[in-house]
């Protein structure tokens, strides 16, 4: 019994969950992605942010640095300009050459001032150094640091020397466009310690592509240098080393550089990529005398760029990696006291309620687990008691069902005490029932009582004794018809008395009784015996009614016997009553077919009389004519004395009588001009045959031949046949008269015995005599033709019209529908009195239960009289007189029809009277 | 474990997003240029060392006090002329002793007070009266105006717009005096006290900021100024002593004005197209004096003589770096009052020779001592080299020298007693008076041995007088014509051989606008505007 309890415990044992607790990865997962993206965003943002930062700092930084470098650039150029003054002032005050000068006025350019050269110029940067005696002329000139190209034009000129002897005191730099190219004058008074000036000193530099250079050595960038006009030169080098080309600036900027405006742009040439700057260079009295510029490689910037990039993107990437580890971490610490959560609910969804998760931490999760062990435990607790009362209310179901599942009292009674007492638990059960009649009361129907020494079971028994003690109390329950529950009765203990009521009417009392030493009767005992108690009453009361129902449905029984033997007894009579009738109505029919048959036998009698008359008339014919043709041969050939000429003539006789015998004689107009014909026809072949003088009756000949039919040719062929025999000729013509006849005749016998054959025939089909009496396949059409051939003589005056349709062959019985239509045909020509039309349609028409074929005969006679209409189907009614018909005719048609599962009407008007008969093309008729 | 993560998490968020914010805003340009753009940037060789304005006599201190403190009247910008100041108008007594002053209505101080007469009365009392409770007492402090104005009696406001200045007899210089003389808010120096140094108050157009001595000074646009209001926000002075360095920063626009530009640097501004050299006569002289008590220089022909064989060309083109022009007389060109000399001195041995021996005295055996600084002064950068070109020059026609070259400290006192045969000086105007130059170098006042300003000793009655007539005249034509005579005739006896006066040169950034130098070598920072950084 506790099998079914747990089932009900555990109705819905879901599937194991699909994910093994130890993988887990929903909530990892999960777990991850937050911590990734919680890595991730800040990284991406920083990683931007950091980016462009760096990438516009890095630009910034790129022109910052172009503009730097040009100012340190102009610095650098300025100050190897200044150099180059002070190398001029200082040559120029140098004591050695004032010396020279003093000593060697004569001759200046003399060995003294070649030694000063010698000693002095040698640490001069590269330019070209002249020196200008007081009256202007040149009288020094060297390009120090060999002969370079660089210096060739760029001197001073007889104009420059007058210029400068203008004022010789006047020190100072200049800077002068020459041709493009920058030069630089340093221009210094030559003078002793007192000041006395000797010459000038002049120092030019041009400021061009290998100037630059020296500016490129100690920049560490690219410089650009030029004139107003003219390309820059510049101090790119292609990869092998070589100058680049100069720079051909764009005509804008160069309008803004010597303006003033500082250039700032990115260059791109093919010897690489660079930032540069641009400024004006001017002389001391701001005159604008070119331009200057300092490029920066922007590789290095660009590869600092990427590498920042790369470091940035390398740090994201660790530092995402290194989200996802700890990510990855943590949703492992967080998973496992969950899976084991997740195990521990598993076991409990499988009913393991003794299961406890081990408890270590203090965390949420550990709160939750002891949660979860509290809850486990509560539960089973509540299952236990939930089993124990679905228990005892599986028994006290399973008591009702046993209690209901009987009807007699005394067992119902047996079965409530019982159940009660094995569910309950109690010491005594017993049960009352209320008796009607004379003597109401309580009876006593059914107890139990446990034996003391019997401590678990209860002793079955039919004895009524303990019962009595608890009489008493049962009265009180069923005169209150309430409950009566006493905690404490003497020597019984607890009792609980119950009226079963059922419709206000105590049918009984159920009480039980337990020990004092036993448990006392709770309050869920005293509802679930309430309950047992409804359904106690209700089994008490179906038994009471069943008891009563018995009784009175043995009294019926009696009564149907009875009454069904009478019954059985009319029965019998009535059978031998109908086969009587069947046997009559078999009788009818056979005695009308056999009236049928007599009309039939006298017009067959009349129709064989006719072909038997003709072959008699025949035969008399035939026996003279056959002994005329064996004259007439004999003659022939007695007076044909070749016997090649007679051996022609049979050959032609043979011939021509079958075809002539087929042809009608020809008599009267055209007979007479058919002889003409042939008269002269035969003329013409004897003529050409010649030789014979005998002299021949042509024209009789040639009208016997005509009144044959022959032809003209036939009748020269004759004569050919014959040739000199012509004297044969009319022997031959009249042997060929009766060949002629003589076929004929025998057509006509033919003809004769062939009219019989076809009557015998349609007897034959008629009577169908060699058919089994079952239903055939058959042509409507031929049946009704075969009536039509046999009643032929009938209506010989009569015109019959046939109307067919596309009749499918339809399952008949067909000598049987043979005498309906011979009954119809009948009846229309006997209508017609010998004259009138008689039609006949056969169609194929759709009727409810499928399709129909349909017969209708019409006749135009006088109709019927609508009184006698109704009845013409009704047996041994007729209108005609006594002796012709038996009045069965119709009656028997239509059960004819009607066998067939067709029907048969007649709608009649004068001029028209139609019979229909509409048999089905699908069998469904029934074979009484 | 989580519950302890929560509030910390939020937290960091919260930083985060802050940072991120940051980041963002930051704009790279910040990261680059970091200079105020309406402040202009000064590199200073030294700093000031005071702003109370009448106790210093420095070159930057002076310039720096011309930007905070005005005078009753004012210099027309680069010049030296006379227009009104503080004092809208003003008018002397027919005795030319008593000058009465109409004071300029609603100027204030940059503390807010009213500059009246009882101000302006304040702030000379407490230089010239030693009663006055603000008085400045001191050996060096204030001495050189109590110099100036030795000849004020008296100052009285006649009503709170009317000065009155009462002299001991009629002078001239005054105005020129009250130029430079600083106007203080009598409020201000009563509650700083001693401190007033480093809080000055005045009514210029910049009022003071902050100062670090010896590093920074900073001043700010007067927003109450009365006047034009400057287009500088903002003025920085920095102190960087490195020559090169201030050159360097000029370059690289992290300052505007670079001063005291070495000469050998100028030929790099000059070319640098992102730099511009500034330059103006300066209000000085350098001369060659000879010690007229000293025979043979008592004899004005040796002084002719000699004064024909110094060619100046040669020493201002190669000396001076060609920054000075050759002075033909003791006032530079742009002072006014300066009159070209009748007499000419051309270089032409010839004559000098010619001259020498006409002369009597003249002992061609003796050798004469020169006496010359080391130490370059503002208006002789290689004094030596100049020293040993005229010593040459002279050689060349028989006088023999013998240099004696000593630093400019005890050169000044070998000079000031007499020492000398002949010496090479100079003398820095700073008045903007050509008495200023012509009294103190000339007058007999001034040739007292062991003080002298007038070290060529040179004593003319007839100078003495016209000097002192053109003390007592205010009117300046008058005074103009005087001072020619004076120049005649200084001309004529040769005390001198003047030799150039020299340039004041100021670096700027080629984008600064509206430059302009006083003659005494400042910027005129009111009428200047920056348009770089912008």
């Amino acid at each position: 019994m506790t099998e079914p309890v747990l089932k009900v415990a555990t109705r819905t044992p879901r599937p194991a969950q699909p994910i093994s607790p130890e993988l887990r990865p929903r909530l990892r997962t999960r777990l991850v992605i937050a911590m990734a993206i919680a890595a991730l965003v800040p990284v991406a943002i920083v990683a931007v942010i950091a980016t462009r930062v760096i990438l516009s700092n890095l630009e910034a930084g790129l022109r910052e640095d172009a503009d730097r470098q040009l100012t340190v650039g102009l610095n650098l150029i300025l100050r190897s300009v200044e150099r180059v003054g002070d190398e001029a002032v200082q040559l120029s005050e140098d004591n050695d050459l004032s010396i020279a000068f003093e000593t060697k006025k004569a001759d200046p350019a003399t060995m003294a001032i070649e030694n000063w050269f010698a000693h002095e110029a040698a640490h001069v940067p590269s330019s070209r150094l002249q020196l200008i005696a007081p009256g202007g002329a040149v009288i020094f000139d060297r390009v120090i640091g060999g002969a370079d190209q660089r210096f060739l034009n760029v001197g001073v000129t007889r104009a420059d020397t007058e210029t400068i002897n203008a004022n010789p005191w006047n020190r100072g730099l200049a800077l002068v466009a020459l041709d493009g190219v920058v030069v630089l004058r340093a221009i210094s008074p030559v003078v002793d310690s007192k000041l006395a000036l000797h010459g000038v000193l002049v120092l030019s530099v041009p400021l061009d592509g290998d100037f630059a250079d020296a500016i490129k050595g100690a920049l560490s960038a690219d410089v650009l240098i030029g004139g107003r006009t003219g390309p820059l030169a510049v101090t790119f080098r292609s990869d092998l080393g070589k100058r680049a080309e100069p720079l051909a600036l764009d005509p804008t900027d160069r309008a803004q550089a010597l303006a003033g405006t500082h250039i700032n742009k990115n260059l791109d040439v093919p010897s690489g990529h660079y930032a540069y700057a641009l400024a004006a260079l001017h002389d001391r009295a701001d005159n604008v005398l070119g331009l200057v510029g300092v490029a920066v490689d922007r590789e290095p910037l660009a590869a600092t760029q990427r590498l920042a990039v790369r470091s940035l993107v390398i740090g994201g990437v660790g530092a995402l990696g290194f989200a996802l580890i700890v990510a990855l971490f943590w949703s492992r610490r967080l998973g496992r006291p969950i899976a084991k959560l997740h195990r521990g609910a598993i076991a409990v969804s499988r009913g393991d309620l003794d299961h406890r998760i081990e408890v270590s931490g203090d965390d949420e999760l550990t709160d939750l687990a002891s949660a979860f062990n509290q809850m486990t435990g509560t539960l089973k607790d509540n299952q236990a008691r939930l089993a124990a009362r679905m228990r005892e209310m599986v028994a006290l179901h399973d008591a009702g069902r046993a209690v209901s599942s009987v009807i007699d009292l005394d067992s119902v009674s047996r079965k409530i005490v019982d159940a009660v007492a094995r569910t309950f638990d109690v010491q005594v059960a017993a049960l009352w029932i209320s008796e009607g009649g004379a003597t109401p009361g309580l009876r006593a129907s059914a107890a139990r009582a446990r034996r003391a020494d019997q401590a678990s079971s209860l002793a079955a028994s039919d004895s009524l004794a303990p019962a009595e003690a608890l009489a008493s109390i049962a009265d009180r329950a069923a005169s209150t018809k309430q409950p009566v529950r006493l905690d404490a009765v003497a020597e019984l203990g607890a009792v609980i008395a119950l009226p079963l009521v059922r419709q206000a009417r105590v049918v009984g009392v159920l009480a039980v009784a337990r020990a004092a030493s036993a448990r006392e009767f709770s309050e869920a005992d005293l509802n679930l015996l309430t309950t047992f108690a409804d359904q106690a009453g209700a089994a008490v009361e179906n038994a009471l009614l069943y008891r009563e129902v018995r009784g009175a449905s043995e009294e019926l029984e009696k009564k149907v016997r009875l009454r069904t033997a009478e019954l059985t007894a009319i029965n019998t009579e009535l059978g031998r009553a109908l086969s009587d009738l069947r046997e009559t109505q078999s009788q009818l029919v056979l005695s009308e077919r056999m009236a049928g048959l007599g009309l039939l036998v006298a017009g067959v009698a009349h129709e064989i009389n006719s072909p038997t008359a003709a072959i008699r008339g025949s035969i008399d014919g035939l026996a003279a004519t056959l002994a005329r043709v064996a004259k007439q041969a004999a003659d022939i050939s007695a007076r044909a004395p070749n016997p090649a000429i007679g051996s022609a003539i049979v050959d032609y006789l043979a011939k021509i009588a079958p075809r002539l015998a087929e042809r009608p004689l020809q008599t009267g107009v055209t007979a007479r001009r058919a002889a003409r014909e042939l008269t002269a026809a035969i003329d013409a072949a004897c003529a050409g045959i010649g030789g014979s003088t005998i002299v021949i009756d042509t024209p009789a000949i040639a009208a016997e031949l005509a009144y044959l039919g022959s032809t003209a040719a036939e009748a020269t062929a004759l004569f050919e046949a014959l040739g000199s025999e012509r004297h044969l000729a009319a022997a031959v013509v009249a042997t060929l008269v009766d060949h002629v006849y003589l076929h004929r005749t025998a057509s006509t016998v033919g003809h004769a015995v062939g009219q019989i054959q076809r009557i015998v025939g349609a007897l034959k089909s008629y009577s169908h005599l060699d058919q089994q009496p079952t239903r055939t396949e058959a042509d409507l059409h031929e049946g009704i033709d075969t009536t039509l051939v046999l009643l032929h003589y009938a209506l010989r005056d009569i015109v019959v019209e046939r109307d067919y349709g596309d009749l499918p062959h339809v399952p008949v019985f067909v000598d049987e529908l043979n005498h309906v239509w011979t009954n119809l045909i009948s009846n229309a020509y006997q209508a017609l009195a010998g004259k009138g039309t008689i039609h006949i349609t056969t169609r194929v028409e759709d009727a409810s239960h499928g399709a129909d074929a349909v017969v209708r005969v019409i006749d135009t006679g006088p109709g019927i009289d609508p009184e006698v209409l109704p009845r013409i189907f009704e047996p041994f009614y007729t209108t005609k007189p006594k002796g012709e018909g038996t009045g069965l005719g119709l009656g028997i048609c239509r059960q004819i029809v009607q066998k067939h599962g067709g029907t048969l009407a007649c709608h009649s008007e004068p001029g028209r009277t139609a019979f229909e008969v509409r048999l089905p093309i699908s069998p469904r008729g029934h074979v009484s | 474990m989580p519950r302890a993560c929560g509030p910390g998490v939020t937290t960091r968020w919260i930083w985060l997003v802050a940072l991120f914010a940051q980041a963002c805003e930051a704009n790279p340009e910040r990261l680059h240029r970091r200079r105020d753009p309406g402040a202009l940037v000064v590199a200073q060789a030294t700093g000031a060392i005071s702003l109370e304005p009448v106790r210093v006599t420095d070159n930057e201190s002076i310039e720096a006090g011309t930007l905070l403190y005005e005078g009753l009247v004012h210099w027309k910008p680069g010049t030296t002329d006379i227009e009104p100041g503080l004092a809208t108008a003003w008018k002397t007594s027919p005795d030319g002793r008593t000058w009465t002053f109409t004071l300029r209505d609603h100027v204030v101080f940059h503390d807010g007070t009213a500059c009246d007469a009882a101000a302006v009365v304040f702030s000379f009392e407490r230089v010239i009266d030693p009663k006055h409770p603000q008085y400045i007492a001191g050996p060096i402090d204030g001495t050189y105006w109590r110099l100036l104005f030795k000849d004020v009696t008296r100052i009285v406001a006649i009503d709170a717009a009317t000065v009155q200045i009462e002299t001991a007899r009629p002078y001239a210089p005054l105005l020129g005096e009250l130029a430079m003389f600083p106007i203080v808010s009598p409020t201000a120096v009563a509650t700083w006290g001693a401190a007033y140094r480093a809080h000055p108050v005045g009514t210029g157009p910049f009022a003071f900021e902050s100062w670090v001595i010896g590093e920074q000074l900073v001043v700010h646009r007067n927003p109450t100024y009365w006047g034009k209001a400057p287009a500088l926000e903002r003025i920085v002075f920095r102190v960087v002593v490195d020559a090169r360095q201030r050159l360097i920063d000029l370059e690289s626009g992290s300052v505007d004005v670079a001063t005291a530009i070495l000469p050998d640097e100028q030929t790099f501004v000059e070319l640098h197209p992102d730099l511009r050299l500034h330059h103006v006569a300066s209000n000085d002289v350098s001369y060659l004096a000879f010690n007229t008590q000293h025979p043979p220089f008592d004899d004005p022909l040796v002084r002719r003589a000699a004064s024909h064989v110094i060619n100046k060309e040669p020493i201002v083109k190669l000396a001076y770096q060609g920054r000075a022009t050759a002075a033909d007389g003791p006032l530079p060109p742009t002072q006014w009052g300066y009159h070209a000399p009748d007499v000419k001195y051309a270089y032409d041995v010839a004559l000098a020779r010619k001259l020498l021996a006409q002369s009597k005295t003249f002992d061609p055996a003796r050798v004469y001592r020169l006496y010359a600084p080391t130490t370059p002064r503002p208006y002789l950068a290689q004094p030596e080299r100049v020293a040993r070109s005229l010593a040459a020059a002279l050689e060349e026609v028989g006088i023999h020298i013998e240099l004696v070259l000593q630093p400019y400290k005890e050169h000044r006192l070998a000079v000031e007693r007499g020492d000398h045969d002949l010496a090479v000086f100079g003398w820095i105007g700073d008045t903007g008076d050509p008495d200023n130059f012509l009294y103190v170098l000339f007058h007999s006042d001034n040739a007292v041995v062991g003080e002298a300003q007038n070290i060529a000793f040179y004593r003319d009655p007839g100078v003495d007088a016209l000097l002192r007539q053109a003390q007592e005249v205010t009117d300046q034509a008058t005074r103009s014509g005087l001072y020619a005579a004076v120049q005649d005739r200084i001309g004529l006896a040769a005390p001198w051989v003047p030799i150039a006066h020299s340039e004041v040169v100021v670096a700027a950034r080629r984008s600064l606008a509206g430059v302009v130098l006083s003659p005494l070598g400042h910027p005129i920072y009111a009428l200047m505007s920056r348009t770089e950084g912008r």
